[in-house]
């Protein structure tokens, strides 16, 4: 589909604290733009106080998440080409900022949730010694996960948080990814299990894959990281084999 | 949490800012399972007739109904006095329920399309969801849990459903296969890919280690790197084996009840 001279209209969800609505555009489209060079175009030709966070363009920063058409993607990389496909003709594109996260101002959310998760974490205690060396096997495995850009669509998306607003009591997928991430470290000797059963509640994860589906990097969420760490929970305090196992070989853990 | 004004997310069931066509998903996955659960309880308790068929002393066993552990001589099950209502899926269908009931991909299935936690992503669960309060897999579907025993017990009917299979080769005149065999060798492979391809098998192999050095811990490492790469198609799997017990049985169903014939094919005479 050609986009060069085609006409679009554009709902973008403007203002802040109480006072906020949708205000509509009309934008040009060249060839080969995504929804982030519209936003940008509106704001150089029509609305320069039009708040928008972005850095890279490149799917790499994770910094222009926002919801188009009710699904929460990097704008950066969604094209228009893709989107305007999925309209009906005539149709206005929505933008809005991530639902989950405390509204700052136009597209704009404050999502120091995460980092405040994530300072909660205990990071890795490996060996003293500088020389760690591990097989490009266990490498493999937790490299995986740190491919994430912390766009925090993953946390946006999650409906233990859109939804049923948890964030005393779970992390959210990107602290879980995290969290497996230092948990299945090869060379690690810290113990979380007990903190991410209670304190970073893997439990209330039910599994329906939202996190997975939305991540840009294509991080297998909840296959690599959640099921793991729910698995490792249950070793620790629902398997009454491994509990037995434990005591034949006098393990001691932390509960 | 950081300061500011939290937007509210579009209240009541069903509701969302998508545009495409969100619900196909839910409702078909919903509709097959209920249709499942249907049939199921017709062919246990309604319908228990024509679970297997004879060909030239070859023996086709309904996947629903194998193994028919009522014909064992395996603490006398062949001569026990059972009630009426009593029959070999009865007693054998927990394990490939619990086994389907707590796996890792029907759990997205079922509170997708029946538990409405949620509908689909971005969409909104219905008030009674937010009501009663959520608790995840804390509560009830604590039970969820036993999923790593169901596999052990569903690795055991995996065992004695390949033998099942061996015995639709062997006819009065020589060893050879029928349509039958096809039928119950599909099942039996799909079933196999399905509980390899299983999150929890995936764990125990080799994920529950955090160093796959050498030896044992090796090969537990190589293990669980193959199953990763069944595990992505955990659900692709789900599926066509859930479909192919139907089918098997349909066809037990049309071959027993002489809608239409097996043939048997000889391939070397005794």
């Amino acid at each position: 589909m050609s986009l060069k001279g085609r006409k679009q209209k554009f709902s973008i969800f403007r203002g802040e604290g109480e006072n906020t609505s949708l205000e509509e555009y009309d934008l040009e489209l060249d060839e080969g733009m995504v929804v982030l060079d519209c936003v940008h175009r509106i704001q150089h030709e029509q609305e320069p106080d039009l708040a928008v966070r972005w850095n890279c363009k490149a799917g790499k920063c994770g910094s222009c998440s926002a919801e188009i058409n009710g699904k929460p993607r990097l704008m950066c990389m969604t094209r228009m080409g893709e989107v305007i496909e999925e309209m009906e003709e005539g149709t206005s594109l929505e933008i809005r900022p991530m639902a989950s996260f405390p509204h700052v101002k136009d597209l704009v959310t404050d999502v120091s949730f995460n980092y405040e998760v994530a300072q909660r974490i205990k990071p890795i205690n490996g060996p003293s010694s500088m020389d760690w060396e591990f097989n490009q096997m266990e490498a493999d495995r937790v490299q995986h996960f740190r491919e994430c850009i912390e766009c925090f669509l993953c946390v946006n998306t999650c409906h233990v948080l859109r939804d049923h607003g948890k964030f005393d009591e779970f992390a959210g997928p990107r602290n879980l990814v995290r969290l497996a991430q230092y948990e299945m470290h090869p060379l690690d000797q810290e113990d979380r299990i007990p903190e991410i059963k209670n304190e970073f509640g893997v439990e209330y994860c039910n599994i329906t894959r939202c996190c997975t589906e939305v991540c840009p990097a294509g991080i297998q969420i909840t296959d690599d990281a959640i099921i793991p760490l729910k698995e490792r929970v249950v070793d620790r305090y629902y398997d009454p084999v491994m509990r037995i196992w434990r005591k034949i070989t006098g393990k001691k853990v932390r509960m | 949490m950081g300061e500011g004004l939290k937007l509210p997310v579009i209240n009541g069931m069903g509701k969302t800012n998508r545009i495409d066509n969100w619900i196909s998903q839910p409702l078909a996955m919903g509709l097959a399972l209920i249709a499942a659960m249907i049939y199921t309880t017709w062919r246990l308790f309604f319908y228990a007739n024509s679970i297997s068929y004879s060909l030239e002393g070859s023996t086709v066993t309904s996947p629903i109904f194998s193994p028919n552990i009522l014909e064992w001589n395996l603490f006398n099950l062949n001569q026990w006095n059972h009630p009426d209502w009593v029959n070999a899926a009865i007693l054998i269908l927990w394990v490939p329920f619990g086994f389907r009931g707590t796996c890792y991909y029907m759990r997205r299935v079922y509170y997708r399309s029946f538990f409405q936690s949620p509908t689909a992503c971005w969409v909104d669960e219905p008030q009674i969801n937010k009501s009663i309060g959520y608790h995840g897999e804390k509560r009830l579907f604590i039970l969820n849990n036993l999923h790593r025993y169901f596999l052990y017990a569903a690795m055991i009917i995996l065992v004695i459903k390949w033998w099942d299979v061996t015995h639709t080769l062997k006819f009065d005149t020589g060893w050879g296969f029928s349509i039958g065999t096809f039928v119950m060798l599909i099942e039996a492979f799909l079933l196999t890919m399905y509980v390899t391809s299983c999150h929890a098998l995936r764990h125990l192999s080799g994920g529950i280690l955090d160093r796959w050095t050498k030896g044992v811990s090796a090969l537990r490492g190589t293990l669980f790197k193959k199953l990763s790469v069944l595990n992505r198609s955990h659900g692709f799997w789900f599926w066509t084996s859930l479909a192919f017990v139907f089918i098997g049985d349909l066809w037990t169903l049309a071959v027993a009840e002489r809608y239409i014939d097996d043939v048997a094919i000889i391939l070397v005479g005794s």
